[in-house]
């Protein structure tokens, strides 16, 4: 039986072969829509982005022009980015504010990866300590933690311990989390050619668990910069005299809104700034891995 | 030195409701210093627990295994381990994998790269010294993991279906490349596998095993000449084993009759 194709084909088709040449074949192939060059572009983010600003900027600028809401509870964003250029250039606040929520921060994290990686190992590798740790980590994330920070405060003072105490509390979990699943994630055949090699529990762990670990570790990383910035801006907003958060709740008795939301811009660029931090420690740390790898 | 001595290994494993299950009876084996010896079997009968134990990796519950060291008194034999996945760590370069065996025996960085460069040649991937496992294909990948299983200079090689994973071209290849670096060596290898002209390619004798418990069934020489190839496949002698082969692992996978095993 013969089956005709010459209707389904733009072209005759004939008995000889090479009727196209290369080229004329390859020209068939569909362009890539411009969808599918754009969602490829690394130039994509650098153009919505400023330009979603832009956009967000006028809309706020047109309703407080025209809704008649008071300046004290929305201020028009020149007179937020006036407020911004004046608090970004004074010392006293990068030393008093930033820096102290930065050091906070950071202190908070310290001792988050010392607690959360320490007993997420712990966790990973026991599952009797899981076990029995277990009702007691838990218990440290369902109360809420915010209710903590009085107490704290009168622990520790309303210094930067009070924060940084609260900073871990927020963070730990996240890594804890992560770092018991990364260990628990080492595959059996990677434990096995260790056994086979006559490795030590030392040389198990710095060649094997801590790189395999190290991928989770920094994902749970991501988790904890954030939960850290929101504990040390929540400590200062209950307590202390120092820091973003206090700064905030400063601006705000005093009705200085625009800087208030000048405050808030520093808040977001803080947060943004620790956040990339911790993405290109990724990138250093785990080139080898999938998260890192370009698509 | 290297040859393995199975002496009555009997293994239980006891799961969470305390239940036993034997997985191997009364196994005794004797493997030649020099010799390609291939557990062939049905899956289930205990070929991969057979290995581990010769391996190390998992006690015998009784019995015995010994494999002859190097020398009187000197240190413990080495083996060198072929899992059925390549295993590589992927945040080390092919060089650094194979490199592994040797930075855990201590052997001093700066004579470390010889011997990697030697056994990247042997499994001709010198090309891929720098590459990470990830930009490796998967017949490349257990390449470098048998580079990483012999750079270490050990006295026997543990197979465990090193090459189930790969495409059945790729498999063949593997086979032949396997059979020269053999060839050229010479290691005591136990290789696990289910697949029959695998076996027949690569072993000095096939034992067969049969399962519920596990147990050696028969063990068959192959006597076709070195080196072998793909083509012998197609030989009389070649087909004639297989069938007989194929007709023992039917006879084991056969279920056993009431009361005989009770």
């Amino acid at each position: 039986m013969t089956v005709n194709h010459e209707r389904d084909i733009a072209f005759p088709v004939g008995t000889e072969s090479n009727q196209l040449s290369d080229e004329q074949i390859l020209a068939q192939a569909p362009k890539r829509t411009w969808r599918q060059r754009w969602a490829a572009s690394p130039l994509l983010p650098l153009i919505s982005t400023p330009a979603l600003v832009v956009v967000l900027l006028v809309a706020w600028k047109i309703y407080s022009e025209t809704s008649g809401v008071s300046k004290y509870v929305l201020p028009p964003p020149e007179a937020v980015g006036a407020a911004f250029l004046v608090q970004i250039t004074d010392p006293f606040v990068w030393q008093n504010h930033i820096w102290t929520t930065f050091y906070e921060v950071m202190a908070g994290l310290f001792f988050a990866i010392i607690v959360g990686v320490g007993l997420g190992f712990a966790i990973g590798k026991s599952p009797v300590f899981e076990k029995i740790s277990r009702p007691f980590v838990v218990a440290t994330q369902v109360i809420p933690k915010v209710a903590l920070v009085p107490l704290f405060l009168l622990w520790l003072g309303f210094g930067a311990e009070s924060k940084i105490l609260i900073a871990a509390l927020l963070a730990f979990f996240p890594l804890l989390i992560n770092t018991a699943l990364g260990v628990r994630s080492v595959p059996g055949s990677m434990h096995d050619l260790m056994t086979s090699l006559k490795s030590n529990k030392f040389e198990r762990f710095w060649k094997v668990e801590l790189p395999h670990t190290m991928a989770y570790i920094l994902a749970g990383m991501e988790l904890a910069v954030v939960q850290a910035t929101v504990g040390a801006i929540v400590g200062e907003y209950l307590g202390g005299d120092k820091g973003l958060g206090r700064y905030a709740i400063d601006l705000q008795n005093a009705l200085q809104i625009d800087k208030l939301y000048g405050a808030i811009v520093i808040m977001t660029l803080f947060g943004f700034a620790l956040y990339t931090i911790v993405t290109s420690t990724r990138r250093l740390l785990i080139p080898w891995h999938e998260s890192v790898q370009t698509r | 030195m290297g040859a393995i001595t199975v002496r009555n290994v009997s293994k239980v494993f006891t799961s969470r409701t305390e239940e036993r299950v034997m997985a191997l009876r009364e196994v005794s084996l004797d493997v030649a210093e020099g010799e390609f010896v291939v557990l062939l079997g049905p899956s289930g009968c205990g070929k991969t627990t057979l290995l581990r134990i010769m391996g190390q990796l998992e006690g015998a519950t009784v019995g015995t295994v010994t494999i002859e060291s190097p020398s009187e008194g000197s240190a413990e034999s080495t083996i060198g381990f072929v899992f059925q996945e390549a295993t590589l760590m992927p945040w080390r370069t092919s060089a650094e994998n194979v490199a592994l065996p040797l930075e855990l025996a201590g052997v001093p960085k700066k004579d470390r790269m010889a011997k990697v460069r030697e056994m990247l040649a042997l499994v001709n991937l010198s090309s891929a010294e720098r590459k990470a496992p990830q930009q490796l294909s998967g017949g490349m990948r257990q390449r470098v993991s048998i580079a990483r299983a012999l750079v270490h200079d050990p006295q026997v090689l543990l197979m465990d279906e090193p090459f189930g994973a790969l495409d059945a071209q790729t498999r063949d290849m593997m086979n032949i490349e396997l059979q020269r670096i053999w060839l050229e060596n010479r290691k005591t290898v136990v290789f696990v596998t289910h697949s029959v002209p695998e076996a027949i390619f690569l072993a000095d004798r096939i034992v067969m095993m049969g399962m519920n418990p596990g147990h050696i069934h028969s063990i068959t020489k192959v006597d076709l000449p070195r080196p072998r190839t793909i083509e012998m496949g197609d030989s009389d002698e070649f087909r004639a084993l297989a069938a007989e082969l194929r007709e023992q692992i039917g006879a084991v996978q056969r279920p056993v009759a009431m009361g005989a095993n009770a």
